[in-house]
C-alpha cells in the first residue's frame, strides 16, 4: 500500500526544474537591476530638478530681476567686460534723490549682491546669493539690464537668463 | 496518523503554469514603475526646457523695451558675446506684425527658434512681439521644422 502512494506521487520532471529555474534566473535579474537602479535614478531626476544649481539660478534670477526693476534708468554702471553691475535706486518715497545703490559682482565661484548708500558711498551689508558660480555676465541695452548665469556643481550645470526694465 | 501521512505526501505544489503567471504579473508591475520614472524624467525635462523658453522670450522682450522698441535693435549685438544666438529661420509672427528677426539661441544644449516682431497700436503706444519655439524630443538634425511647441510674449511700450 505504501509503494503504491510513492509510485503515483506527482512532480517536477527534470526540464520542467531547468526551463523554472532559467525564467526565474531572467526575472530575478531583472528585478534586481530595476531594484537596484529605482533608488539612483530617483536620486539623479530629483537633483535634475532640486539640486542648488537649479533652485540657486532661478532664486538669483528673481533677485536681479527685482532689484534692476525698481532701479534709476540713468544712473548705473557696467563693467567693461560684463563682471558686475552697480543700480541705483531710492530708498523711500520721501528720498528726493537716489540714495541707495545694488552691485552684483562674482568672485571666487560666488554671486554676491553688496547694498550701499551713495553720497558718502558707504557699504552697508555684502550677501552671497549662490554658490558654484562658473560664468556669470552683465550687461545693458538701453534702460535694461541683464544677467546669464551658468552654475556649475560638478555633476550638473546649469545656465540661466534674466532681464529687468529699470523703471524709475 | 496514517492518514496525516498520506495528506503531506500529496499536497499539491507551484506547477510550471502558477509560476509563469505569477512572473508575468510580476513583470507588468515592474514595467509599470519603469514606466512611470521614464515619464516622470521626460516631463522634468519638458518643464525645464519650458521655463528656459520663458525666460529667454523675457530677456529678448525686455532688453528690447529697454531700448524703446527701436527696430534697429540687435539681439546678436546686445547679447551674441554671452548668449550663444545666430541669425536663422524662425517661426510664424502675428498677423500685422512687422518682422524685426529670427534668430536661434542655444541654452543648456537646447535649441530655441526665436521670432521677433512689432506693431505700433497707435501713435505713441508699440506692441513688441517674442514667439519662441523648440523641439520638445530633440534629435539630432532636429530644425525648426520639428518644433511642436511655443511661448508667446507681447509687451506693451509706451514711447
Amino acid at each position: 500500500m505504501r509503494e503504491k502512494t510513492f509510485a503515483t506521487q506527482c512532480g517536477f520532471t527534470l526540464i520542467e526544474t531547468m526551463i523554472g529555474t532559467v525564467i526565474a534566473g531572467i526575472v530575478i535579474f531583472g528585478v534586481g537591476v530595476v531594484l537596484v537602479e529605482a533608488p539612483r535614478g530617483w536620486r539623479v531626476m530629483y537633483n535634475r530638478i532640486n539640486c542648488d544649481v537649479v533652485t540657486d539660478g532661478h532664486v538669483a534670477a528673481k533677485m536681479f530681476e527685482a532689484v534692476v526693476r525698481k532701479a534709476d534708468g540713468e544712473s548705473f554702471l557696467v563693467d567693461g567686460d560684463g563682471d558686475w553691475i552697480e543700480v541705483c535706486y531710492y530708498e523711500s518715497e520721501d528720498s528726493v534723490v537716489v540714495d541707495r545703490y545694488v552691485r552684483f559682482y562674482e568672485t571666487d565661484g560666488e554671486l554676491n549682491v553688496e547694498y550701499g548708500k551713495l553720497k558718502p558711498k558707504q557699504t552697508l551689508s555684502i550677501q552671497t546669493v549662490c554658490r558654484d558660480v562658473s560664468d556669470c555676465v552683465f550687461s545693458v541695452a538701453g534702460r535694461s539690464a541683464q544677467m546669464i548665469l551658468t552654475l556649475d556643481d560638478g555633476t550638473q550645470a546649469n545656465t540661466v537668463v534674466s532681464s529687468g526694465v529699470m523703471h524709475n | 496518523m496514517a492518514a496525516k501521512i498520506n495528506k503531506s505526501l500529496f499536497r499539491r505544489g507551484l506547477s510550471l503554469v502558477d509560476a509563469m503567471v505569477a512572473i508575468a504579473i510580476l513583470s507588468v508591475g515592474v514595467m509599470a514603475a519603469t514606466n512611470y520614472r521614464y515619464y516622470a524624467a521626460l516631463d522634468a525635462r519638458k518643464a525645464t526646457v519650458h521655463t528656459a523658453a520663458a525666460k529667454i522670450g523675457q530677456m529678448l522682450c525686455e532688453s528690447w523695451r529697454g531700448v524703446d522698441g527701436a527696430e534697429t535693435y540687435d539681439p546678436i549685438t546686445c547679447l551674441g558675446s554671452n548668449l550663444e544666438i545666430t541669425t536663422s529661420t524662425g517661426p510664424g509672427k502675428p498677423e500685422d506684425f512687422t518682422l524685426l528677426g529670427s534668430y536661434t539661441v542655444r541654452l543648456n544644449g537646447v535649441s530655441y527658434y526665436v521670432t521677433m516682431s512689432w506693431k505700433d497700436i497707435y501713435s505713441g503706444l508699440r506692441a513688441l512681439n517674442v514667439v519662441v519655439a523648440w523641439v520638445q524630443r530633440e534629435q539630432a538634425g532636429s530644425d525648426i521644422d520639428d518644433a511642436d511647441k511655443s511661448f508667446k510674449l507681447t509687451t506693451y511700450m509706451l514711447r
